[in-house]
């Protein structure tokens, strides 16, 4: 997937949220959602871009009030598109 | 997800959750928990004295209609002004969100089912800002227009936050 469908993707979630849509460049926080609107985006995108094993929780430890949503889309297609570790 | 009830320290039965991979403690609120949580809101309630604002979480509190996680991050007072619509007293749940999403679903998915809506009349210190994920779009835009009270649609926050413990491969409990 590409990076601006992400994105999109990631901007229904926020407008679900009662949020304001978001640029690559803009932070996550400028989409204006509350803390609870932020957590449950972050759950969303774990679900909607679900990671290879090693990469499992990988939203859990962001900064939260720093991260771009450039920053956050690559995080997404990194562990959602990394190989599985070898057994 | 999984459910359960304990003995409360404070007296009554509390509620385990645990849910997004997290154990969360709720309890009804006390009298004794009034001073303190009043103490974490107050800067917010410029528009009412502190002994009107008490009054009303004591309201709450002994209807059996005040919540809090065991150590007290988020809580949630409310009294009924309908018998199935509740009007917010004191929503407080800034420093953990997701124990407050906890809460919530505890609260009305489980402890009172029959309350589908609590409208927040909201204080001259509080921002719309931080109800946004809580409320309906409706009553946003309306807020927005004439900064009337805004409404949570309690049964649709539950569907929503059923929608997230399944898509996360957990079973609603």
């Amino acid at each position: 997937m590409k990076k601006q469908e992400m994105l999109d993707k990631i901007n229904a979630a926020i407008r679900k949220e009662n949020g304001v849509p978001v640029n690559m460049d803009d932070k996550l926080v400028s989409s204006g959602l509350d803390s609870l609107g932020v957590v449950i985006i972050l759950l969303e995108m774990e679900c909607m871009f679900p990671a290879t094993g090693q990469h499992t929780g990988y939203l859990s430890e962001i900064d939260v009030p720093n991260i771009t949503m450039r920053e956050l889309v690559g995080k997404c297609r990194l562990a959602s598109t990394s190989p599985p570790p070898a057994e | 997800m999984q459910i359960s009830e304990y003995e409360s320290p404070s007296g009554g039965v509390a509620t385990k959750l645990e849910v997004f991979g997290g154990t969360f403690n709720i309890e009804l609120c006390t009298l004794d928990d009034i001073d303190p949580h009043y103490e974490k809101v107050k800067h917010w309630i410029t528009d009412m004295k502190p002994s009107a604002y008490k009054a009303r979480m004591r309201e709450a509190v002994e209807i059996g209609k005040a919540f809090k996680l065991a150590d007290s991050s988020s809580f949630l007072y409310y009294i009924l002004t309908n018998p199935q619509i509740g009007e917010g007293v004191a929503y407080y749940g800034k420093g953990n969100p997701l124990g407050t999403i906890a809460m919530i679903i505890a609260i009305f998915g489980y402890l009172d089912k029959r309350t589908f809506a609590i409208r927040f009349a909201l204080h001259d210190g509080k921002s719309i800002d931080e109800y946004r994920s809580i409320i309906t779009k409706s009553s946003l835009s309306r807020y927005i227009t004439s900064g009337t009270h805004v409404m949570a649609r309690t049964d649709d926050l539950i569907k929503k936050y059923k929608a997230l413990v399944e898509a996360r491969g957990e079973e609603w409990a």
